[in-house]
C-alpha cells in the first residue's frame, strides 16, 4: 500500500511539474539500497540550472534485514565540478524535509550522497525525493 | 632498549597507527572546510563581478553575501564529525582489532610457544591466568585516550566551544542527537565508560579465540568475524525478531546494536546502554574464566 502511495505521489508531482514548467527538478528514490558499513549511495551527477535551496524529503529508511528497525540516514550534496565543494552531512527526517540553506543553492553540477549513520553490516532501504 | 621494543612493539605500532590516522582525518576535515570557503568566495566573486546586474540572481546573491563566509564549527561538533564522518568511522568496525591485538599479543605468544609452562613452574596457574587477563584490561583505555587526542585535534581545528553558533549556522548537522547536549557531561561519561566496557568485551572474545587459535593473525581475523556475527544476532535476531516482532518493543534494537556505542542513535535511556555494556563485559568474562579454568585442558590444547 505504501509503495502504491509513493508511486501515486511521484505521478502527481511529475504531472504538476509538466503543467507548470518549473525548473527545479525532483528525483525520486524508491527502495534504493544504501550500502552496508556506512558506504555511500549516489546515483550520478545532475545539472542544477537555477539558484535556490535544495531539498530532500524522506518517506522511510529501514534496515534491509530487520524491517522493524528504522535506520538513521544522513545526506549531503556535492558540487562535482570546479569549485568542488560539499555541504555538511545532515540527518534526514523521516516523513520530513531537510535543506542545506545557502551551502548548495548555486547552479552547477551536483550529486546527492546518502549513507547510513551507523556502521553496520546490513544495508538500508530508503525512500525519498531530492529537489535541486 | 631492544627488550622494551620487543615487549611493547605492538603497543607502539598500534598507537602510531592511531596517531597518524587521527591526523589524517583532521586533514580530511581541513581540506573539506577549505574547499567550502573557496567555493563561497568563488560565488561571491561571480555575484559582484558577473551577475550584479541580472535580476534573476539578485535574491540569491543578496542571501549569499548576507550569510557571510562559512564559519569555523565548534570543537564538539568537529570532534564528533571526525569520529563519525571521516575515515575514522571505520573504527566502528576495526577498533576491536587494535584493542585486542595489544591486549593479548604477549599472552598469545607465551601460550603458543609453550613458554607459559616455564612460567607455571614459578607461579600458580590460576594466579598467572588471572594476572594476565586483569592486567590486559588496562588496554581498554586505549580508545578513551585516542578520543582525547581527537578532541585536541578538534580544538586545534576549531579554536572555540561555541556550539550555539554552530547549531544556528548549520542546524541539524551535529553527529550525535542534540537531546544529549543539556546532559553533556553525563553523556560523555557514559560514552567513554561504555567504550571501556565494550573494549573489555572485545578483549574477552580475544581470550576465548586464543585458546583454540594457533596464530595471532587468525585470532584477529576470527575476532572480526565473531564480532560481525554477534552484531547481526544481537540486532537482527534478538532486537528485530524477538523484541520488535514478538514483543513489539522496537527501540531495543538500537540498544543492542554494537556500533551504536559511537553514535547513540535512537537511544533515550543512557543507563540501558551502560547496562548492556556491563552485561557484555561480565558474561564474556565468565566464559573466559570457564574456558581457562582447567589447567590440563589449556596445556593439552596448546601442545597440539
Amino acid at each position: 500500500m505504501k509503495l502504491i502511495k509513493i508511486l501515486l505521489f511521484i505521478f502527481v508531482i511529475t504531472g504538476i511539474f509538466s503543467l507548470t514548467g518549473v525548473m527545479a527538478i525532483t528525483r525520486g528514490y524508491i527502495d534504493i539500497k544504501i550500502p552496508s558499513f556506512s558506504g555511500l549511495y549516489t546515483d550520478g551527477d545532475y545539472q542544477k540550472t537555477i539558484t535556490g535551496y535544495q531539498y530532500l524529503e524522506t518517506n522511510d529508511a529501514r534496515d534491509s534485514l530487520n524491517w522493524y528497525d528504522e535506520r538513521a540516514v544522513e545526506a549531503r550534496t556535492r558540487h562535482t565540478v570546479d569549485p568542488i565543494s560539499s555541504t555538511s552531512w545532515k540527518d534526514v527526517i523521516i516523513d520530513g524535509t531537510i535543506n542545506w540553506g545557502n551551502q548548495n543553492s548555486a547552479f552547477g553540477v551536483y550529486r546527492l550522497e546518502l549513507r547510513a549513520k551507523l556502521f553496520t553490516p546490513t544495508k538500508v532501504r530508503y525512500w525519498g525525493f531530492w529537489t535541486y | 632498549m631492544t627488550k622494551f621494543l620487543k615487549k611493547n612493539g605492538i603497543v607502539i605500532v598500534v598507537f602510531s597507527i592511531l596517531l597518524i590516522w587521527g591526523a589524517f582525518a583532521a586533514n580530511e576535515y581541513r581540506v573539506w572546510r577549505n574547499q567550502n570557503t573557496k567555493a563561497y568566495y568563488y560565488y561571491v566573486d561571480l555575484c559582484e563581478n558577473k551577475y550584479n546586474n541580472e535580476a534573476q540572481y539578485k535574491e540569491y546573491c543578496r542571501d549569499l553575501i548576507d550569510s557571510g563566509p562559512p564559519i569555523k564549527a565548534d570543537t564538539l561538533t568537529i570532534f564528533f564529525d571526525l569520529i563519525g564522518r571521516y575515515s575514522l568511522n571505520y573504527l566502528q568496525l576495526i577498533a576491536p582489532i587494535f584493542v585486542v591485538a595489544v591486549a593479548i599479543w604477549n599472552f598469545h605468544k607465551e601460550l603458543k610457544s609453550g613458554f607459559f609452562k616455564n612460567i607455571l613452574t614459578r607461579i600458580e596457574y590460576k594466579r598467572y591466568i588471572m594476572k594476565r587477563v586483569i592486567y590486559s584490561y588496562r588496554f581498554s583505555f586505549i580508545l578513551p585516550m585516542f578520543l582525547l587526542y581527537i578532541f585536541l585535534l578538534a580544538y586545534i581545528l576549531s579554536g572555540h566551544f561555541n556550539i550555539e553558533e554552530t547549531m544556528r549556522t548549520y542546524p541539524d548537522t551535529l553527529f550525535i542527537d542534540e537531546k544529549f547536549l543539556p546532559i553533556l557531561s553525563t553523556f560523555l561519561f557514559v560514552y567513554i565508560f561504555n567504550l571501556v566496557l565494550h573494549s573489555i568485551f572485545w578483549i574477552n572474545i580475544g581470550y576465548i579465540l586464543t585458546k583454540k587459535s594457533r596464530n595471532i593473525i587468525v585470532t584477529l581475523t576470527a575476532l572480526i568475524l565473531v564480532y560481525i556475527a554477534i552484531f547481526i544476532i544481537a540486532e537482527v535476531l534478538i532486537g528485530g525478531l524477538i523484541f520488535s516482532h514478538i514483543f513489539h518493543i522496537r527501540s531495543i534494537a538500537n540498544y543492542l546494536n554494537l556500533a551504536n556505542i559511537w553514535v547513540y542513535e535512537g537511544v533515550d535511556t543512557l543507563f540501558l546502554m551502560l547496562l548492556y555494556g556491563f552485561i557484555l563485559a561480565l558474561s564474556s568474562f565468565f566464559i573466559v574464566a570457564k574456558l581457562y579454568k582447567n589447567k590440563e585442558g589449556v596445556i593439552v590444547e596448546n601442545e597440539k
